[in-house]
Parts: structure tokens; sequence; C-alpha cells
């Protein structure tokens, strides 16, 4: 078993074989050794290593998903995610974008593509000021920034 | 708030008010008006202030300029067409951090789509562009098919696919990597190739030529099957007259879409003639070679024993059956090939030809498939010795019976044991066990 503790202090004790799936926990296994020591997780939150766990028991004992496959070749299916991926990341916003994170901090390259597939398709179709709502995220050009922007790219909106 | 002039006592009946007391109400209702206007406002700048400081702790800022970037590939295609080359523009007008991963993300940047309806001067545009994608490798694409071409009726009309930009981007600069045209008719990739001068078998001017062309990587030629019918497929019999003697000459991938034979070619007769004389120089050439046809397998098998370096081959027959009639063949070994795919094909019997003892990944994407091919799987794998070295097989929309388990070595396949001589199916099911995929 693996100790983690999280940045708010809860100590998780978790199968070798489940936090595996995170490169960085591996890595830091494989350098480490076997050691009593939790392991520090700094930028994970208890209630987003909950999630992760979950992710990790749910594909424990399965092949890291193989890299040569060419999606183009069975279809666009770049933004495909499979059902009990878009079931688990049926959270909130906030929710999801730790998961993000964590994902990100962690190195566990397959949840972290499902986590970006999924905010690309909240994104795909949306515009700049539609994406803003969305994400609560303040426009922060000035307007004659915005106009310069829009100046340059003219020809890729309209012939 | 109260009233200037009482009128309370109306509040709760329904009395008619004098004169002087709808006076003292219109009054009072306008106050009212002007207060409710107020608190709205200072509402509205209270919901304002509320969502900027929400702003503050959305965790959409944490999120690190390189995985916004991978989102923003996700969210466009890799060769941008008007529509995609907007979203870019959108993403990076969101916030300044946005603009910074947009510029971040190099491979945003890396292809482009333009038509016959883009004006000369896009070629500058295109330029620009690519500048964002570094040092990446880029891809154009030239959709020639939005309308049709009368240059198949008329000699002299002037071809759609010849545009003054794209020569430039070809002939001039900057560097690509792989092209895709798309054209009406086999007479418009001729015309292309003539407006260009190129010819995969004419002597280049020098072997150090810098024109894009001459160094593609990889080229996608596709013919338009919206108007097949109305083309005439250029059917030269002479082998150094066929089309294809106007490929880039460095390609060492390349990807064929072929028309639909039945509208293309009027009766059978045609069809038996059809053929398709890819130089031998540039097959030699290839690692990777995809084919999108319904034409016979017949037409395609014959260049296949040319492609002695290649590493990825693809079919892809369109869910037509890759009819393989006209007596038998001999056995085509593909000496390098690691990685064989087979799409939306309703048959694989195209395997009894090859013969591929390299081979790593075999993926086959069928039409509604069963397993009825198993003995022909097995036994391509066994003629080419290509098992013990297998990594990976899958096989996409395998139908399996509802009342079977999707185990590869249980009922799916011991029902097909029933139908099927059991030792190819306990075969197909040792293969099966160390198959990584079945979908």
């Amino acid at each position: 078993m693996v100790l983690l503790l999280t940045s708010d202090n809860e100590m998780f004790s978790v199968a070798e074989d489940v936090i595996k799936r995170s490169a960085y926990i591996k890595n830091m296994l494989e350098d480490v050794g076997e050691s009593d020591l939790p392991i520090p997780l700094p930028n994970v939150e208890s209630n987003v290593l909950v999630k992760i766990l979950e992710y990790c028991e749910h594909y424990r004992g399965e092949p890291l998903p193989a890299s040569d496959v060419d999606p183009a070749e069975i279809g666009d299916r770049s933004l495909d995610i499979a059902d009990w991926d878009q079931k688990y990341m049926a959270v909130d916003q906030e929710m999801l974008f730790e998961i993000i994170l964590a994902a990100n901090y962690l190195d566990i390259k397959s949840l972290l593509d499902v986590g970006c597939k999924t905010v690309a398709k909240m994104m795909k179709g949306k515009s700049s000021e539609e994406i803003r709502t969305l994400f609560n995220i303040a426009n922060d050009f000035t307007p004659e920034e915005e106009a310069q922007i829009r100046k340059e790219n003219a020809w890729a909106e309209c012939r | 708030m109260r009233l200037r002039s009482d009128v309370s006592h109306l509040l709760n009946t329904n009395e008619v008010p004098t004169k002087i007391e709808v006076a003292t109400v219109q009054n009072a209702l306008d106050s009212l008006t002007g207060r409710i206007s107020t608190l709205r406002s200072q509402l509205e700048r209270l919901e304002e202030q509320h969502r900027h400081h929400r702003a503050i702790l959305s965790p959409m800022r944490r999120i690190p300029l390189e995985v916004l970037a991978e989102i923003f590939v996700l969210v466009c295609r890799p060769i941008q067409s008007e529509y995609d080359r907007r979203t870019v523009i959108n993403l990076g007008l969101v916030c300044k951090s946005w603009r910074a991963a947009t510029l971040l993300a190099h491979r945003l940047w890396t292809g482009i789509s333009f038509t016959p309806d883009d004006p000369w001067s896009i070629y500058d545009r295109v330029v620009s562009w690519f500048k964002n994608s570094g040092s990446l490798p880029k891809s154009l694409e030239y959709d020639a098919t939005l309308n049709y071409c009368e240059c198949s009726d008329d000699v002299g009309e002037s071809c759609i696919s010849r545009h003054l930009a794209l020569a430039k981007l070809l002939v001039n600069s900057p560097p690509l990597d792989h092209f895709t045209l798309v054209v009406n008719s086999t007479q418009c990739f001729r015309e292309w190739a003539d407006i260009i001068g190129m010819s995969s078998l004419r002597p280049l001017r020098s072997r150090s030529s810098s024109r894009p062309w001459d160094n593609l990587r990889s080229f996608n030629l596709t013919f338009n099957a919206e108007y097949a019918c109305e083309y005439e497929w250029d059917n030269s019999s002479d082998p150094a007259e066929s089309i294809f003697f106007g490929l880039p000459p460095s390609i060492t991938s390349f990807e064929l879409c072929l028309p639909p034979m039945r509208a293309t070619f009027a009766d059978e007769e045609e069809r038996s003639r059809a053929a398709l004389n890819v130089p031998a120089q540039v097959l030699e050439r290839l690692t990777t070679f995809t084919i999108r046809s319904d034409w016979y397998g017949t037409k395609v098998l014959p260049m296949l024993k040319h492609c002695t370096n290649l590493e990825t081959l693809t079919f892809d027959f369109k869910f037509k059956s890759p009819l393989l009639f006209e007596g038998s063949h001999p056995l085509i070994l593909l000496p390098r090939l690691r990685t064989l795919r087979i799409r939306h094909t309703t048959d694989i019997d195209l395997l009894r030809y090859l013969q591929a003892p390299a081979l790593l990944h075999l993926d086959l994407v069928l039409c509604d498939g069963e397993l009825k091919f198993a003995d022909t799987l097995i036994e391509f794998l066994d003629v080419s010795n290509a098992r013990p070295a297998l990594q990976s097989l899958r096989i996409y929309n395998l139908r399996i019976p509802s009342d079977a388990s999707a185990s590869p070595t249980s009922p799916p396949f011991s029902a097909l044991r029933s139908r099927k001589s059991s030792s190819r199916m306990m075969a197909l099911s040792s293969l099966m066990r160390t198959e990584r995929r079945v979908m």
C-alpha cells in the first residue's frame, strides 16, 4: 500500500497497482523504493484525490490506452469520450478543472486527455464572449487591443 | 414607501378612485418606478462585482498554459478551414492569457485549407499564419471541388484547380510537409500538374531543389465523388501518360481517394480497363500508403508489388466488397509492413494475397461484421509467420451475439467454434488473448 497525504492533511492508503497509473507516483516509488512515509501531494485536496482514485480504481489492471491508434482512420473521433468517462466527468465546473489540474500534476495522461476533451467539447462552437461567460473569465483586453487582434486576423474570418 | 397623499384606504378595495386620488397614485407610481430603476442598477453593479470576484477564484485561471494549449488543439481541426481559423482567433480573444496559449500552441497554426473562392492575396496570409507554427511540419489543403469545373468540357476553359496563391505556395515557400489536393477530375489534376510544371519522373532542375512541392513528404490526392459521373476518367493505356506521373517526387506517404467506380465508369468493359498506373519509382519510396476506394481489388493489388518499403498500409473500401475476381494473383510480399489497417469492409479476402512477416499491428473496421472471416485472418497471419511478433489486433464493429459476453475467449468465439473449424477458432481465440482491444 502507498500512503498519500493531501494538501488538507488527509491521509489515504492506496493499493500500489491502483495509484501507479500516475506516472508521477510511479516514478517516485521507483526512485525512493519501499517507504512508510506518506507521499505529500500539496497540490491536491482530499475531495479531488477521492475522485482521482475513483478513476484509477476503475481502470485498475487495464493496460494504458494504446497511443498508436489513428482516430482519423475510424472516423473523426478526436473528441469521443467513453461512456464511463463521460459519466465520471459529469461534475461541476470547479471539480472538472480540479481534476484536470490534479491529473496534470500527478501525470495521469489518460485522465488529463479525458478532462481536456470534456472542456474542449464545452468550448466548441462558442464565441469568445460565450466562452468568457461559460468559464467566468474576465476580458482583460482594452478595446484597442481587441480591435487590433481582430484587424490582424480579419482575413481569417471573411473573404 | 409611504404615499404622499394617503390613498391606503383604496389599496385593498375595488373602489373607483377620484381624479385627485388618480393623480396621487400616478405620482406614487412614478416615484416607485424611479426607485426600482435605481435599485436595479445597484443590483446589476453588485452582480457585476460578484462575477468579477468569483472569476478570481475560477480554477480555470490555474490551468497551465500548456494544458490550455492542448485543449485548444482538440477544439480545432489540424488543417483549418475558414471556420476553424475563426475558432482559433476567437479563442485568442477570450483574454490575454488565452491569447498567449493560442500562440504557444504551435500545432494550431500548422495546417490551412483554402478554396478557389479565396483571393490570390491569401498567399501572404498563409505565410503569416504558418509563422506561428514555429518549426513544426506544415500542411496545406486545397479543395477545388466546391463547383463544377468546366475544364474537362472545353479545352481552354480555365480550370478551378489553377490558383496563383497555391502555385506560389508550392513553388516558392514556405517549406511544406503535407499537401492535400481535392479535385473534380483527372483532367483537373493534369491541369494542376501542368501549371506548376511538376512530374515525378521529370528530372528535377536540381536535386537540391528547394521548391516545397519537390520536398513534400506526404501527399493526399482526392477525387471528388459528387461529380464522378460527369467526368471521364483519364485511363491512358500508356503508363508514361498516366496522370500519376504528376505526383510529387519525394513523397514517402501517399493517400489516394478514388471516385466511386460505378459512377466513374459506365459499364463493366470500362471498369475492367480502368487502371491505376502509379509509377513504380513513387511506390518504391512509400513508407505509408492509404487507398480509399471501392474499386476492384484487382486494380489495387498490382501497385503493392512495388511497395517494398511500405511500413503502414491502409485500405478503406468505403463499405463495398473489395471484389477480387479476374483470376488468381501471386502472393505479394510486403517485407517491412508493420501496420495494416482495413477499413469499412464487408470481407477481408484481400489478405489472401498479402504476406507481411514484420507485421506488428493489424486493425480491421468491419461493416457490421461477424467472425466469418476468421479462417482468412488466421491463414494470413500464418502465411506471414506474423503471429509470434503481432502486438495488437483490433477489430472494430464486430457484431457479438447479444447472449454472449465480450470476452474473446468465451461465448462469441465458442459459439463460432461450433460453426467453424474448431482448430481455427481455437487459434483465433489464442490470438485474441494477446490482443489489446476488441471494439
